[in-house]
């Protein structure tokens, strides 16, 4: 199937304005590469990138903060390179967006399992490149976890293979040394029995101490809690609620029901955002401190959910002209607790000022090893200024601007007969042509299991209907089990 | 003038409608158009932002108005009616409606989606 498609740049300059973040920036110039090809050229050719997943990031890292930058998203890059079978590893192209991962892989009886929470529309490299985390970080802890390999290209335009020892270099980094082009994941077992069970109580701490009982099972793959006003938006009673996730049938919701209640809990995000919340931060706190930062948010009212897998608190802010200042004494607390600032979001621009010095060092020391002269993401993560940075490690000197573009990479194609590609005369190939035969899938002839329960299909359906309390069955731990 | 006063119209009940309309991320992946172009300018999200900066531009007849956007929507943003509305703006103004090409493209697209 072929597709002409021409776009003026004023269109995507306004298309392409905004991210999760609420902010708005319009880039003069955009470009979707859809080859490595591509990318190495746009990098040659342009002074400044930013880089550009799903762009639904919630801390402005997608969007440019000067005039020189163009943005280069990932979107195109989307295609699936290899898959393994027996090893249970795929790579993919890091356009790909998580949800169209596991559509493809459970023809395969395969999938993914991190949930970040915008699932939905988050690519992998940009999970990549944040070292997310997610809804089931409680059993499959972060993206580091999951990745054997990236192809990434530097700021010279040359595509470097990364190993799991140079992972650091990239994995977190915000996109500010380099584009990955491409990853390698590990896989799981597609997961066909999933359940949940709300515990209820009306003092958190027991709920913490119900939390750490679990964290000896192994078939626990999610536990969130919900404060007093979040767990209303599940149509909760108004108290502290435990939702947790089991990978069988031991949770009292199985099955349909499961699914649409699942679907619900994943919901709460997409329902405070479209009540006015569009500022998000995901602060990371120890276990034991839960009851604390609890009481601070609850005094203040800002909604929030835990996540126990990563530590993570994501707090929900209006956009205000208080909400700095609220989000700033958030972090103060936070780090008076000894917890982190994020836990999958990102710093992006939007939060580096509250990075302490030793974190600060550390992003720039790698930022100065992988991209001296500044070309990707300026402005994220960290303030580097062209000439005027104190290089501790000495390669910013040691590249040589003066160096043309043509003589670094030799490449056949131009920057304007790529735009005149990707603009004028762009093929749309049917994702059939990218698969591998699927006819010889194993079926699973077990009718004992819940069929059709796995996490990729939950972004799909939507349950508009309440949850309701039922009888409580209070055991001796003084919480109650309210999934009846 | 007849026409005019329409565009006019129309583009006012577009303005309303995108004043209660937030733009969201979460829709992108599933609206058909947006996952084969791989472009934010035919997303749900970039079409909201274009009308909102009060462009109203041929592009939107690229969308496909298979409603799946009006469904998912977290905030309740009537998608399919903003863009029917834009559309009539547009052909109020003269401006041409579906070439041959986006009629192809349309049909492709819902082919496409039959199969997937």
């Amino acid at each position: 199937m072929s597709l002409i498609v021409n776009y003026p740049n004023n269109l995507r300059s306004i298309a392409y304005s905004t991210d999760g973040s609420s902010m708005i920036v319009p880039p003069k110039k955009v470009f979707l590469p859809s080859s490595i090809l591509e990318v190495k050229a746009i990098i040659l050719g342009s002074d400044k990138v930013v880089i550009r997943g799903g762009g639904s990031g919630f801390v402005g890292g997608s969007l440019v903060n000067n005039d020189d930058s163009v943005i280069l998203s990932t979107a195109r890059l989307s295609e699936v390179i290899d898959l393994d079978r027996t090893r249970m590893t795929i790579t993919v192209g890091s356009g790909m967006t998580l949800s169209s991962l596991n559509d493809f892989l459970s023809d395969y009886d395969l999938e993914f399992p991190l949930l970040p929470l915008n699932h939905s529309t988050t690519t992998v490299g940009s999970m990549v490149a944040l070292n997310s985390s997610g809804f089931r970080s409680f059993k499959y802890k972060r993206v580091y976890d999951w990745v054997e390999g990236l192809s990434v290209v530097d700021s010279k335009g040359q595509l470097l293979e990364v190993g799991k020892l140079d992972l650091n270099n990239f994995l977190g980094m915000e996109g500010i040394t380099g584009i990955i082009v491409s990853v390698k994941l590990k896989l799981i077992k597609r997961v066909r029995t999933r359940s949940m069970t709300f515990y209820r109580a009306d003092n958190i701490s027991k709920l913490v101490e119900l939390t750490r009982r679990l964290k000896s099972d192994p078939n626990i793959s999610s536990v969130l809690l919900f404060g007093k006003d979040s767990s209303v938006l599940l149509s909760l009673s108004n108290d502290y609620h435990l939702v947790v996730e089991f990978e069988d049938l031991s949770g009292e919701i199985k099955g349909s029901n499961y699914l649409e209640k699942y679907s619900l809990v994943l919901d709460v995000h997409d329902s405070l955002v479209s009540k006015g919340y569009s500022r998000v931060v995901d602060p990371k706190i120890f276990l034991d401190k839960v009851s604390i930062i609890t009481e601070f948010l609850e005094s203040n009212h800002v909604p929030h959910f835990f996540e126990f897998g990563s530590g993570t608190v994501y707090s929900y802010y209006h956009n205000d002209n208080t909400t700095y200042a609220r989000i700033h004494y958030l972090f103060k607390n936070i780090r008076r607790l000894r917890g982190g600032i994020t836990s999958g979001f990102g710093i992006g621009s939007l939060s580096k000022e509250f990075l302490d010095d030793v974190e600060k060092k550390l992003a720039l020391r790698i930022k100065v090893r992988c991209d001296g002269i500044n070309k990707f993401n300026p402005g994220v993560l960290v303030d580097f200024v062209d000439n005027k940075f104190d290089n501790p490690v000495g390669t910013f000197d040691s590249y040589d601007s003066s160096e043309s573009v043509d003589d670094k990479v030799h490449l056949n194609v131009s920057l304007d007969s790529i735009n005149d590609k990707m603009y004028n005369d762009m093929v749309v190939e049917k994702y059939d042509d990218y698969f591998v035969d699927n006819t010889a899938i194993e079926e699973n002839t077990d009718g004992s299991v819940v069929d059709d329960v796995d996490g990729s299909n939950i972004n799909f359906k939507r349950n508009f209907s309440s949850l309701k309390d039922h009888d409580k069955n209070t055991d001796d731990s003084g919480v109650d089990d309210v999934t009846g | 003038m007849m026409s005019q006063v329409d565009s006019l119209n129309a583009k006012n009940e577009v303005s309303e409608l995108l004043d209660k309309s937030l733009t969201s991320a979460s829709i992108n992946s599933l609206d058909p158009v947006f996952r084969i172009i791989r472009d934010e300018v035919v997303s749900p999200r970039g079409q909201l932002l274009i009308l909102k900066s009060g462009i109203f531009d041929p592009v939107l007849f690229q969308a496909s108005l298979c409603g799946i956007a009006d469904i998912f929507s977290p905030s309740g943003v009537e998608y399919s009616k903003i863009i029917r509305k834009s559309r009539k703006a547009l052909v109020e103004d003269g401006i041409e409606p579906p070439s041959e090409l986006i009629k192809e493209f349309v049909k492709k697209v819902r082919e496409y989606t039959h199969n997937d």
